[in-house]
């Protein structure tokens, strides 16, 4: 596709119609994104409103990605996640739950699930915001090492370092908490 | 799909079954996708034309073209009408004496006190009236600065609850300032690389003064201090690791290879380090060009694996639990590593890279068998204590002078490290530590 060509054709429709078609190829990822670590629809519905509305505001003042939008727009609604949990305090990590069920009883899968979900979240958002990133980004969008480092603007060494640094904080949140009280 | 194998293969199967219970998300309800389409439309339909002449950006430049004027003019006005009204509000605050008095007195109040929403509210004022990002930045970079003393000041009142808002805040300004150089970036290079290595010396800094805080800091804290510090650590700069020869050593510098490492008080020593020792250091990049070591370890641990694998936090968990993941495999490999150390310290360089794959496949295939590893914990502590004997028996007798030096060094840093030698556990009492083979 060329901008120019398509320019001389119909410069409003096509401007518009490229931030629309980010709009409809990204949204949606951008609401898993925020959806996990929110954990709430409405919220996540505000976090990809925020986001899209931040990138037109951006593009209207003569700035904007340059490049990589999708790298921005993850960015974006990021930081935008990290100032809505600004003000509150994390809530506690909570225990885990099959501590608490008994060994014999049979407890509701999907409601334990839940709980476990929370549990992760939670220990997540406890991390660093640019470790939290690397966690959804490499192993929930499944994006690679070069794209979370491009994202992050280091070098992916720096990005394997922190995820290292993440994983162990996490497993060290999650799995040997629960070792240890076993 | 071989990435991904390689992805889940390096990492805890437990910890990525976790991880995955977030993977899937519920259906979106379609009322509020068609909801947030539609005003996003709208929104998009009255967008005005940019007002920077040369903007940057194909996106921009698509814009740019269209609906010339109009629009940005009234939204300039309005910003100008906002900031004439917030400055009007500061003029009669520094105007009239009662007010003025109050406004000064909140400068110096912390979070919990009642003028404290005042300085906060001050400070977004400012903000606000900066209207420019790279000054914004500045802003943020100050304000940050503000939250740090705040940390430091309420931790001396023994205000330890207060302390979570002051750093969640502190976390706010250093992102605010990242972001706000990538803005001035995006539209003005050469500001934006000027601003870019003050934030990062700025973080540098911050990460300094947070470590002296954290030793200070009582239990509760820690943790909270503790990701302040990893937010400015990661970023004051970009971090490498490197492999090298200790050729001299002193308290403030270290030469590795003909290399000179900055020691500073940010600086983790995880082992005793004496000149001839192969080491693995961390090093912060500044913008400058100096090097800081953010951390040392003798390169022959990498062998006995994972050391420090898991002592991100260290105080809410049992030392010995951070050797779980030291595992068999890992721990033969190490005897026969350190044998041929004490008899020829310089062996084992090539090994290094190969250890650390080693590390990272025996990680996962023992993640299960827990119950063993408190057995292998104790004899991988007698097994270290051997080594770090051995090895300053060695370099006594190469060097006595360097000897002693090298302890004033490692003296200096001893209260990072409280049990350096002692106690081969020292590694929990650290904030953290990366091996790089996460992954």
């Amino acid at each position: 596709m060329n901008a120019n060509t398509m320019l001389e054709v119909d410069t409003e429709s096509f401007s518009k119609q490229e931030i629309i078609d980010i709009y409809e190829q990204h949204s949606p990822g951008i609401y898993r994104y925020a959806y996990r670590l929110l954990g709430d629809q409405n919220v996540a519905e505000d976090c990809v409103s925020e986001t899209f509305s931040r990138l037109l505001d951006v593009v209207r003042r003569g700035g904007g990605p340059t490049d990589n939008v999708r790298a921005y727009l993850y960015r974006v609604a990021h930081n935008w996640i990290t100032d809505y949990y600004r003000r509150k305090p994390l809530p506690e990590l909570p225990l885990d739950i099959k501590e608490h069920v008994e060994p014999g009883s049979d407890p509701d899968n999907l409601v334990t699930d839940a709980m476990e979900r929370d549990r992760v979240r939670t220990a997540i958002l406890r991390l660093p915001p640019e470790q939290q990133q690397i966690i959804q980004l490499r192993f929930l969008e499944n994006w690679s090492h070069d794209e979370v480092a491009r994202l992050l603007k280091k070098t992916t060494d720096a990005t394997r370092s922190m995820q290292y640094r993440a994983l162990a904080s996490l497993r060290r949140m999650l799995v040997d908490d629960q070792e240890k009280d076993n | 799909m071989d990435s991904n194998e390689k992805r889940e293969g390096s990492i805890d199967p437990e910890l990525l079954e976790k991880l995955n219970l977030l993977a899937a998300t519920p259906n979106r309800d379609p009322e509020l996708v068609a909801k947030g389409r539609e005003r996003f439309l709208a929104e998009l339909e009255g967008l005005p034309a940019a007002s920077v002449p040369e903007s940057s950006g194909r996106l921009a430049g698509l814009f740019s073209s269209r609906n010339p004027g109009g629009n940005s003019v009234r939204i300039f006005n309005q910003k100008f009408a906002v900031s004439t009204i917030l400055a009007l509000v500061v003029v009669a605050i520094m105007l009239f004496g009662g007010a003025s008095a109050t406004a000064f007195a909140s400068q110096s109040s912390l979070p919990g006190d009642a003028l404290y929403p005042l300085k906060m509210g001050l400070e977004q004022t400012q903000i606000s009236l900066a209207n420019d990002a790279y000054v914004q930045a500045k802003l943020y970079l100050d304000f940050a600065q503000r939250r740090m003393d705040e940390i430091t000041e309420l931790l001396r009142q023994g205000r330890s609850s207060d302390v979570e808002f002051a750093s969640n805040e502190f976390e706010y300004y250093i992102q605010q300032a990242m972001e706000a150089t990538q803005t001035v970036m995006t539209t003005d290079p050469e500001r934006g690389a000027e601003l870019s290595s003050l934030v990062s010396q700025a973080l540098l800094d911050y990460a300094v003064a947070l470590k002296a805080v954290l030793l200070e800091a009582p239990d509760p804290v820690k943790p909270v201090v503790e990701k302040a510090l990893l937010i400015s650590q990661d970023g004051a700069g970009d971090e490498i690791e490197v492999f090298g020869v200790v050729e001299s050593i002193s308290a403030d510098e270290i030469v590795i290879d003909g290399e000179v490492y900055l020691i500073t008080d940010l600086t983790e020593f995880e082992d005793i380090i004496e000149v001839g020792f192969i080491v693995k250091i961390h090093v912060i990049l500044t913008p400058e060009g100096s090097m800081i070591v953010r951390e040392i370890e003798l390169a022959e641990d990498l062998d006995d694996g994972m050391h420090g694998f898991e002592d991100d936090n260290s105080n809410d968990s049992v030392p010995d639990e951070n050797e779980n993941s030291n595992e068999n495999d890992n721990e033969n490999t190490n005897d026969s590593d350190e044998n041929e150390n004490a008899s020829e310290e310089n062996s084992n360089n090539d090994n290094s890279e190969d250890d650390e794959n080693d590390n990272e496949s025996s990680e996962n295939g023992n993640e299960d068998d827990s119950d063993d590893n408190m057995n292998d914990n104790e004899s991988e502590e007698d097994n270290q204590e051997t080594k770090s004997e051995d090895n300053s028996n060695e370099n006594k007798s190469e060097d006595n002078d360097n000897e002693s030096n090298d302890n004033d060094a490692n003296d200096n840093e001893s209260h990072d490290n409280e049990n350096e030698s002692e106690d081969n556990d020292n590694e929990s009492d650290d904030e953290e530590h990366s091996n790089d083979n996460g992954d």
